[in-house]
């Protein structure tokens, strides 16, 4: 037997692979079914109606080319991936998976009998077109460059109706793992006449405009828990049960137990309280000046989560560009001791307590605590860099930086290439945005008082993400800015790698110029955690985590805690459900007030 | 008449082109484009890739003349980068933007209109009959018989209800021009919600059009009542301000045609003072009315904005503010272009309207 390899997924612990298969009667031959201790609520009954708000219009109903969270919300009910997280086992549309001895070749099995919404089957083609016709396709807008190991795409291919062969030409089997349970499986029977490489009679580029918002519902075609009845601009979404899915309950009831879900638009923070003050919605992500009004309101069956630690995705920081145009100031960024002097100077206990309501976590580093990666960030021997302005100041002492004139402000000395010029550097903000410009000058005021002027500047977003990642190198002196993103350390290497796209504190890194030992350390312990696993995976990510710390290339600020509201007397399940994934498990939500 | 409204309508032409230079030059002053919150999201390369695809590769002033040339060639205003549709399906076809918005807009004119004019009409003359209370008519009341009549007619329970009326009026006036559209809207939803509690008292929602259940199903008598339970709310915020300003406009000019010679002339001859107001006074004072038609339908468009964002209604003026805020560029200019075509038909019917109702004015 081939050895299997232990799946690490961003979202749940250390997996073992289970094959599962149990004949169900009126559903699959081999259903998905879901273990009992996702059901706290115990198992529904089917029926009923939930309702929530989205933020705005879906963009797009084509999941490869969507970008925005509004999009997001629709697509995700509607499609389903090889594998996933959250959800017990990873097997999902594959009811297993195996890796070959040599970590090259990862070999698939589709459940039997697997049908998209529509019912049509869903077969290895489907997988095939999705992978080597779509997202591989040059002239589709995917996010492609996920898949590349060494540039290059996996290989896929099919030995038969079930079986997909993916495999890669360097051993990096988590990547492609991570990337199948990301991967919507897209229907070939609709899709096809739009891809240019299949269809040569329509221009290139079509499948980018393939499923828009115009597209009548019956087109869109998923493997997801829900399917498409209506949408009407501005106003909503509705979805239906998707009478083919391939999830049971452990008493064999076919998934999801919801009849439909609403999706009403509304743009407004203050109107979606409302709303669901109001009782129009059933689900609602409060931000933290919502909560003594949903405290109050607990009697009228509203029920609010608030996470214990921090589970808000990306990386909330300041950052310092030491590719920095101004000789002295990238001198001075490039030392670890003044970075390390800044992150001593940030109060962010205070910052959370004051603008944050005192639900957010201080960061010493990258992803959320609540991550199972990142928790090693709150061990006693990690190093943070945390508020002890006597240790900034004397960091700072070592950095011939005195304050010559004495007026409270340090100036460059000898050893720079500018003697005499006032340590002062600018610091951009998003405009829009009352608690970055708020934390960003409760910041500088503590620096003023170690010697160094910071000079805010609110600008627009789009101005602001142009100087910053776009430029080359980088227009910017300093920066206070948020990166989303998923919490599995493989996807941190965009920010903290050499050659990340997002490696936005140092692009110069990229050119293999002037890298420090650091850097090089981190970037060889990203490339081996993307080819191991278990335990000395999460070993060579600690180290990351240890290296960033010590050397802050970003100061990290806090991430938030979770924040959910729901209504306690009509939803069952919902306790189950992460706090970051309102609606990824839609399948196990059923109405309470239907099952009484 | 008809060489006048043509003539008005080829100006138009030179009108409308200029205002769209006018808005690609002022899209292109705004930092990044459409795809620069993608920066931190995408690749380069997909950037790139987004970039040639939507043509903001392209030197500015070929992207100006490819949309123009399209608009005058084929009636193509471009596509929509957000929703990849075509920008007029995405502006007035989506959820049939254009035809909520025209009826909105049409609803809160009439309401404006139907109550504005007669509330400033009965408050002109009111304060021209005299016949409200007054300090003096109260100090007459509690005269002497044979001293009142040496005095002003001393006040009465029904000149104190008027007096009353009329206050209210134009309290109501104060706070319709006073109050931000925004923090009515706010304020009408709060006290739906947290004083009445509508929802747990009656089952009704807030915001849109319809209650949940009703958007996707088909007409009937109860989704009628339901969008009458919705409507208001807008009406009232939209057309709050506009009724203040207009109760206002139409007092003063009826005050000062009740001041003309000619009115005097009418009542001497015996005229009923119905037939004075109505048929000389108000027919003459509404022709500045009317003249501010051209100006008054782009407000009605401006105020269901700030009620479409609150409400969420499906009209195209919130799509337009979206387009503004993503920079989806094509949308903002024939937006504009709809919005400045709106304003010059508007001053042309009113041109036309003075027109019909003043047999001074005649155009050649």
């Amino acid at each position: 037997m081939k050895r299997i390899l232990t799946l690490c997924l961003s979202l749940t612990l250390t997996l073992a692979w289970t094959g599962v298969s149990l004949a169900q009667e009126g559903t699959l031959p081999n259903p998905k079914v879901l273990s009992e201790d996702l059901f706290p609520d115990g198992f529904g009954v089917r029926g009923g109606t939930v309702v929530i708000d989205n933020v705005d219009n879906p963009r797009t109903f084509n999941p490869i080319i969507q970008f925005e969270s509004s999009s997001d919300a629709v697509n995700a009910q509607l499609h389903a991936t090889l594998l996933e997280g959250g959800f017990g086992t990873p097997d999902a549309l594959a009811e297993n998976f195996e890796v070959s001895d040599d970590n090259l070749t990862i070999r698939l099995i589709l459940r039997e009998g697997l049908k998209f919404s529509d019912g049509q089957p869903l077969t290895a083609d489907d997988v095939l077109f999705t992978l080597n016709d779509v997202v591989f396709n040059p002239d589709v807008i995917s996010r492609k460059t996920l898949w590349l190991i060494n540039d290059q795409f996996p290989t896929v291919t099919a030995e038969d109706a079930r079986t997909i062969v993916v495999s890669t030409q360097v051993a990096a089997p988590l990547v492609t793992l991570i990337n199948l349970t990301l991967q919507e499986i897209l229907p070939k029977h609709k899709l096809a006449q739009s891809v240019h490489k299949l269809n040569p009679s329509v221009p290139a580029g079509t499948f980018n405009e393939t499923w828009n918002i115009g597209t009548p519902p019956s087109e869109i075609v998923g493997a997801g828990p829900f399917r498409m009845v209506s949408f009407v601009a501005d106003q909503q979404v509705v979805l239906e049960r998707n009478p083919f899915f391939w999830k049971v309950d452990p008493e064999g009831t076919q998934l999801p137990y919801l009849d439909q879900i609403i999706l009403p638009v509304v743009s407004d923070d203050n109107v979606r309280l409302l709303r669901f003050i109001n009782q129009e919605t059933d689900i609602y992500g409060p931000v933290p000046e919502d909560l003594p009004v949903l405290q109050q309101r607990s009697s009228e069956g509203i029920r609010l989560i608030v996470g214990t630690q921090a589970s808000t995705l990306g990386d909330n920081f300041f950052a310092f560009n030491q590719d920095v145009a101004d000789a002295n100031l990238r001198q001075l960024f490039r030392d670890v001791r003044f970075r390390q002097a800044m992150s001593h100077a940030l109060d962010r206990q205070t910052i959370i307590d004051i603008f944050r309501n005192g639900l957010a976590e201080p960061r010493f580093g990258p992803g959320m605590s609540a991550e199972f990666w990142f928790g090693v960030q709150d061990d006693a021997g990690f190093p943070r860099k945390d508020l002890n302005l006597d240790k900034a100041q004397s960091l700072l002492d070592e950095l011939d930086l005195p304050d010559a004139d004495g007026d409270g402000i340090r100036e460059f000395g000898a050893s720079y290439p500018t003697p005499g010029q006032p340590v002062e550097f600018e610091l951009i903000v998003p405009e829009g945005s009352r608690v970055l410009i708020s934390e960003a000058d409760f910041w500088a005021q503590d620096l003023e008082t170690i010697g160094v002027r910071v000079q805010l500047n609110p600008i627009s977003f789009n101005t602001l993400v142009g100087r910053v990642s776009t430029s080359r190198p980088a227009d910017y002196e300093a920066v206070r800015i948020g990166i989303g993103g998923g919490g599995d350390p493989n996807l941190a290497a965009d920010i903290y790698a050499s050659k990340g796209p997002l490696h936005l504190y140092k692009f110069s890194d990229a050119d293999d110029a002037d890298v420090p030992e650091y850097q090089k350390q981190i970037d060889e312990l990203f490339a081996r955690q993307a080819v191991t696993d278990g335990d000395e995976r999460f070993e060579v990510v600690a180290q990351i985590q240890s290296l960033l710390a010590e050397n802050v290339p970003l100061i990290w600020i806090a991430n938030g805690v979770g924040l959910l509201s729901f209504r306690e007397d009509r939803l069952g399940n919902f306790a189950g459900i992460r706090l970051d994934a309102t609606l990824n498990a839609s399948e196990i939500l059923f109405r309470k007030d239907l099952a009484q | 008449m008809l060489l006048f409204v043509l003539r008005r309508l080829l100006y138009m032409i030179p009108m409308l082109f200029l205002l769209s230079l006018l808005s690609f030059a002022v899209m292109q002053l705004q930092p990044g484009d459409f795809l620069s919150k993608f920066a931190l999201q995408l690749s380069q390369e997909t950037m790139a890739q987004l970039r040639e695809r939507y043509g903001l590769d392209e030197a500015v002033w070929v992207q100006y003349w490819k949309w123009i040339w399209g608009i005058v060639s084929r009636g193509d205003f471009g596509m929509s980068f957000e929703t990849q549709q075509p920008v007029l399906a995405h502006l007035f076809l989506n959820g049939d933007r254009l035809g909520w918005t025209l009826l909105l807009t049409g609803i809160v004119f009439l309401f404006s209109w139907m109550l504005a004019l007669p509330l400033g009409i009965y408050m002109a003359t009111m304060a021209h009959s005299g016949r409200l209370w007054s300090w003096k008519s109260i100090v007459s009341a509690f005269k002497a018989p044979a001293a009142r009549a040496q005095g002003p007619r001393p006040a009465r329970w029904a000149d104190g209800l008027r007096a009353i009326g009329v206050w209210l009026i134009n309290a109501l006036a104060m706070v319709g021009l006073s109050l931000p559209n925004f923090l009515t809207a706010l304020l009408i939803l709060w006290l739906l919600v947290a004083v009445f509690q509508v929802g747990q008292n009656f089952g009704l929602g807030i915001s849109g059009l319809f209650d949940v259940e009703y958007r996707s199903a088909p007409w009937s008598f109860g989704k009628f009542l339901n969008f009458l339970w919705h409507l208001w709310p807008v009406v009232l915020v939209v057309g709050l301000g506009n009724i203040a300003q207009l109760i206002r406009y139409t007092r003063a000019n009826v005050l000062d045609v009740l001041g003309e010679p000619y009115i005097q002339t009418a009542r001497a001859k015996g005229l009923q003072e119905r037939a004075v107001i109505y048929k000389h006074a108000v027919r003459n004072a509404l022709n500045p009315l009317v003249s501010l038609l051209g100006f008054w339908i782009p407000l009605l468009f401006e105020g269901l904005l700030v009620a479409a964002f609150v409400f969420q209604l499906p009209v195209v003026e919130f799509a337009y503010w979206r387009a503004l805020a993503t920079e989806d560029q094509y949308v903002v200019m024939s937006g504009l272009l709809f919005f400045g075509l709106v304003l010059l038909l508007g001053n042309l019917l009113s041109d036309v309207c003075l027109a019909l109702v003043n047999p001074r004015i005649r155009y050649e």
